[in-house]
């Protein structure tokens, strides 16, 4: 059982992570400062249930996720989401090598990470549905294990992985939109137009 | 097993090795394919820095007054 004495002390500095993905979750700063705050407080009141020496982390992330999926998914404004059709595997690899090799250009590589801004890599993934959304946030950019994932989305495994797959992808085409508008110059392009 | 079907065993297991998903003999054949294999490597290599990137550019800072606020409702609490 976890002492709330030691709370603040714990707890707390895991909040810069927390209003990040709050942030990505809801879209918008005046949803996820409350949301965070929520998630929070509500962890607070519930810490004695908290078994000390288990992963804290995961433990607010749970409380966090299922406070937006209760309460703010629903009714919530929606940015506008992108359609999702099918998208090839590893589409932005392929993007990038060119047609006679299947290697990637180290130069090309870094043009399309140069040219992306923090701002674009947020918008993208905020264009993603939130089903889809979800799945990456927790385990490509929190590390949580599927399972992990499954339980605090309360959705099957499969359902993580097969979901996971699709948002990774629709995100990669995002990028290469985006990075397209910024005028890079890829080989493949170069052998499409020409 | 052919070199070919190996590379498309590694590629279809490329975000579940990298999500730390994959373990023991699977995890191990694998990296002893990307070692001989330099197209799969920079597969692997690339998804690699994309999830990197990705993880690194959506990390924001909360703002002070937000942590503060948290902290202050969260001693009101302890009081009452």
């Amino acid at each position: 059982m976890a002492d709330r004495q030691n709370f603040e002390r714990d707890a707390l500095v895991h909040a810069h992570r927390l209003y990040s993905a709050a942030l990505r979750m809801t879209r918008n700063r005046a949803d996820a400062e409350d949301l965070v705050q929520e998630t929070f407080l509500k962890a607070y009141r519930g810490y004695d249930g908290f078994t000390e020496g288990t992963n804290l982390r995961a433990w607010l992330y749970r409380i966090l996720t299922n406070t937006f999926i209760n309460r703010y998914r629903k009714g919530q404004r929606r940015p506008k989401e992108v359609e999702l059709d099918e998208v090839e595997d590893l589409y932005l690899y392929r993007r990038l090598a060119p047609a006679e090799s299947n290697r990637v250009a180290r130069s090309a590589e870094d043009q399309v990470f140069e040219s992306l801004e923090g701002a674009d890599v947020r918008e993208a993934i905020d264009k993603l549905p939130s089903p889809y959304r979800m799945p990456l946030l927790l385990v490509g950019l929190e590390g949580f294990s599927y399972k992990e994932t499954a339980a605090m989305l309360d959705i099957p495994i499969g359902t993580v992985m097969s979901r996971l797959h699709r948002g990774r992808k629709m995100l990669q085409r995002l990028l290469w939109e985006q990075a397209k508008e910024y005028g890079i110059a890829t080989p493949t392009e170069d052998a499409d137009e020409g | 097993m052919k070199d070919k079907d190996r590379c498309i065993r590694a590629l279809t297991r490329v975000y579940s090795y990298l999500d730390g998903e994959i373990r023991t003999l699977r995890r191990v054949r694998i990296r002893l394919h990307l070692r001989n294999c330099i197209n799969c490597e920079r597969v692997y290599e690339f998804e690699r820095r994309l999830m990197g990137f990705v993880r690194e550019r959506i990390r924001v800072e909360a703002p002070p007054e937000v942590v503060e606020r948290i902290r202050v409702s969260i001693r009101d609490l302890r009081r009452r």
